[in-house]
């Protein structure tokens, strides 16, 4: 498999199918938006490490003998956690290369390879898509035990998976930052380096809340009019920083540059969708998923405000920003 | 084969083809297009016209034929067409979003 060559010894012995051997027989529930996600085949050393990683985001439920997490009252999409030796992998110094998670769409299934661990996530259709996208069930092979977390290899897994999720169900989820002011929620976009981790740290000094300087959920509303913001426990620099947990009504999206004075220009849709698009990690590689991306990005354009925002990295570039929601958005 | 720096569109038989390249995606939003290139994860925007064009592009066709079947669309001069068609063609080509195809590969 072309996919895993860059990382495996014998890529042609990459799994066909989601099956192996389960590092333990304990499970956790994660309650993330498009969820629940349920890891299974934990060792107790791993199930320790995910309760730490994701504690805010933990399934609430009455825990069984092996201390486990109930999942009878939802469907969870089930994640399971399989070893593979360490000699799997290709001996790559730290500095060889930088920390990569390749993908292989199909029209069914993706496949995932990294420096430290690879991935199956078989998808199937939902609701009224054409096309297979939300996840039915998924598999990561691993060398790591405890460090399954600190490695950050289910994070960088999980982060697929949800985003795949979130598409099936109308959302997306994207590279940006989100600060709720107002009981509601500016998302601002931008490539890396543009200043999402400064002008979320910058917020946050000003009084205001952080969901998030990474990654955030858009999703849309039930009626299909509004939508809305949610919390993923995926962060980037500002990672153990306090943050905003919730989810908040879109205020608006921001194409983020910086520029000697701060200003603001309203971004046309067909831009702000190529924007949404170029941001939209993971499914925005896949062809097989394009079209639906696309159209699901159409529908959030076409409700949301959008305007570009010269920044000027500090924090008076709020009193350009609308204070409440603009509700009707011009082309 | 023209060079860019040739004032006038080629015969049909000779001009070089071109061709959307495989890995690229594209849809039209509001007259617009939204070009993507999957390998090098590059979202681009195209007006109405180019949009138009990408979509003609998805078989093998020369300037020529594209100004020809432009021309029974869009109210613009031919000359003028010409010109925005060969301009087009060299900066889609120069962002690797179409490919000049040699003459007789299949299309």
């Amino acid at each position: 498999m072309i996919l895993a060559t860059p990382f495996l010894r014998e890529p042609d012995l990459f799994p066909a199918r989601l099956a192996g051997e389960p590092w333990g027989q304990h499970s956790i529930g994660l309650d993330i938006v498009g969820g629940p996600y349920r890891l299974e085949g934990l060792s107790r050393a791993q199930l320790e490490a995910v309760r730490r990683r994701f504690a805010d985001h933990l399934v609430a439920a009455a825990p069984d003998p092996l201390g486990n997490e109930s999942l009878a009252a939802c469907a969870p999409i089930a994640i399971s956690i399989f070893r593979i030796e360490e000699s799997e992998f290709l001996d790559l110094s730290p500095d060889a290369l930088e920390y990569v998670v390749a993908s292989e769409p199909t029209p069914g299934r993706v496949a995932l390879a990294s420096p430290d661990f690879i991935g199956l996530l078989d998808l199937e259709q939902s609701g009224d898509a054409s096309v297979a996208c939300s996840p039915a069930a998924a598999a990561l092979w691993t060398a790591r035990d405890a460090t399954l977390v600190d490695t950050g290899a289910i994070e960088n897994f999980l982060r697929v998976v949800v985003a795949y999720r979130l598409l099936a169900l109308g959302g997306v989820m994207l590279h940006s930052a989100a600060i709720a002011r107002n009981q509601q929620a500016s998302v601002f976009v931008g490539h890396s380096g543009a200043g999402k981790s400064t002008l979320s740290r910058l917020s946050h000094d000003a009084g205001l809340g952080v969901i998030s300087d990474d990654l955030n959920a858009l999703v849309p509303g039930r009626d299909g009019g509004d939508w809305w913001v949610d919390q993923l426990p995926f962060a980037g620099d500002f990672r153990g920083q306090p943050v905003v947990a919730g989810r908040f009504p879109l205020a608006g999206i921001y194409h983020l540059e910086q520029a000697p004075e701060h200003g603001l220009r309203v971004l046309s849709t067909v831009r702000s969708v190529a924007l949404l698009v170029a941001n939209a990690p993971f499914v925005n590689s896949d062809p097989h998923r394009q079209d639906l991306l696309i159209e699901v990005l159409c529908g959030l354009a076409s409700q949301a405000s959008a305007h570009t925002l010269s920044f000027r990295r500090d924090a008076d570039f709020w009193q350009l920003l609308p204070e409440t929601r603009a509700r009707v958005r011009p082309r | 084969m023209g060079s860019r720096s040739e004032s006038s569109i080629m015969s049909s038989s000779e001009a070089p083809a071109f061709k959307a390249r495989s890995d690229v995606r594209y849809r039209t939003v509001f007259d617009e297009g939204i070009v993507v290139r999957q390998r090098a994860a590059e979202v681009l925007v195209v007006n109405s016209v180019g949009a138009r064009i990408l979509e003609l592009l998805r078989e093998q066709s020369n300037a020529e034929d594209l100004v020809t079947r432009l021309s029974a669309e869009f109210e613009v001069e031919r000359s003028e067409l010409e010109a925005d068609v060969r301009t087009f063609l060299d900066e889609l080509t120069a962002a690797e979003v179409v490919e000049r195809v040699e003459r007789g590969a299949a299309g």
